[in-house]
């Protein structure tokens, strides 16, 4: 089934319970990452903080430019990762300060109180200027587990196929985004045709400066 | 106590390594051309360091350190290690809790579960690993001389991988 705003690649859907294989998604523009990653953050021997599973094109890509990427899969919940306090403990051995963070769209399968925990603590790993990239679904259901992306190219991601049904999702308008985001400015927001907003926040910034 | 041969001793389950796919920087590259690696095979623990000038393939399981710097390390899909590892090359099929230090590459299979950091000048991570830690590639200045990672076109350094014609306006998304 095809939707407006997006473009399927790989021919294989994953069963129910099956890994998704590599390839295989929808493949969308991504405004949001490209600017994640344009000016200075991008430079050779940054550090990136990857919150998403260990994906081989993700890592073959970031570690292109970053001295350091380090890897706490947040989106693993059966392992605890997203929900409840799972984040804390992933997070635990990480030491920043990053100069770049990939949450994903970690932050629709925590409540209020663990988001902004998430956020405090990502805070806590990065220095001021660093950035924070990260889709919310704004239409009425979302995936049941959080996705994995697939970076193709610096403003393309392959949204690969959750074989985990839907759920009901969190409303999360932008001005609740910039709110949860304490210590980081929203730079800037891309709403995609298919009904994800990418937002691009720096931190050590608290002004609300909400675009598009 | 873990060298080749040890398959023959009773009780002690067959333990031929597995062949490294093709690529790898083990089947690549071996020290001691035809020479096979020495094996740790599944029924067998050690607990201190390893050392050793060969190659290295850890069936069994490891608690301490693995130093074997000028050599390939496999650790296989029943592998277990709780140790740092260091080699020329470290390919990771199975468990390991520490960290892992390849002088030339290391590559984490499919299989591999790795709890630890990971430093080399090529790191693969393949999809379907679990992989928790962080990835060093080098200082700044040494990674203009880096080979690209595996399955991927080479990049300059601090540029970009182009995309010709990427002029969309915000809001805009790919159809």
């Amino acid at each position: 089934m095809s939707r407006p705003g997006h473009r399927e690649s790989g021919a294989t859907t994953a069963a129910d319970g099956a890994q998704p294989a590599p390839g295989a998604g929808e493949e969308h523009r991504s405004l949001g990452l490209k600017a994640a990653l344009a000016g200075r953050v991008a430079r050779p021997g940054c550090r990136v903080l990857d919150l998403g599973p260990a994906v081989e094109a993700n890592v073959a890509f970031l570690t292109r430019f970053a001295g350091h990427l380090s890897i706490a899969d947040l989106s693993d919940s059966d392992s605890g990762g997203a929900g409840g306090q799972g984040w804390r403990e992933r997070l635990a051995t990480a030491v920043g300060p990053y100069d770049l963070v990939l949450l994903w769209d970690i932050l629709a399968y925590l409540d209020r109180t663990q988001a902004s925990g998430l956020v405090g603590r990502l805070r806590s790993l990065t220095g001021p200027g660093a950035v924070l990239f990260l889709l919310i679904n704004e239409g009425a259901e979302m995936p049941a587990r959080p996705r994995v992306f697939e970076i193709r190219d610096e403003e393309t991601l392959l949204y690969r196929p959750c074989p985990c049904g839907l759920i009901a999702a969190p409303r999360l308008p932008p001005a609740d985004v910039a709110r949860l985001l304490a210590g980081f400015r929203v730079d800037a927001s891309y709403l995609l045709r298919h009904g994800v907003r990418e937002y691009v926040a720096v931190s050590g910034q608290c002004d609300v400066d909400h675009n598009s | 106590m873990w060298k080749k041969g040890d398959s023959d001793e009773p009780g002690v389950p067959d333990t031929t390594p597995p062949r490294p796919p093709a690529g790898s920087p083990a089947a690549d590259r071996s020290p001691r051309g035809a020479r096979e690696a020495a094996i740790i095979g599944p029924s067998i623990t050690i607990r201190g360091d390893v050392t050793g000038d060969e190659d290295l393939t850890i069936q069994g399981r490891i608690e301490g350190t693995v130093t074997l710097k000028q050599h390939n390390v496999s650790v296989g899909p029943e592998g277990r290690v709780d140790a740092s590892i260091h080699a020329r090359s470290v390919v990771v099929e199975g468990e390991v809790k520490g960290d892992l230090h390849g002088e030339e590459a290391v590559v984490l299979r499919k299989t591999a579960r790795v709890q630890g950091n990971v430093q080399a000048p090529r790191v693969t991570v393949e999809d379907g690993a679990r992989f928790r830690g962080g990835i060093d590639m080098g200082e700044p200045s040494t990674v203009a001389d880096k080979a690209p990672a595996v399955r991927r076109e080479p990049a300059k350094v601090g540029e970009m991988p182009p995309r010709p014609g990427s002029t969309a306006a915000p809001g805009d998304a790919r159809t």
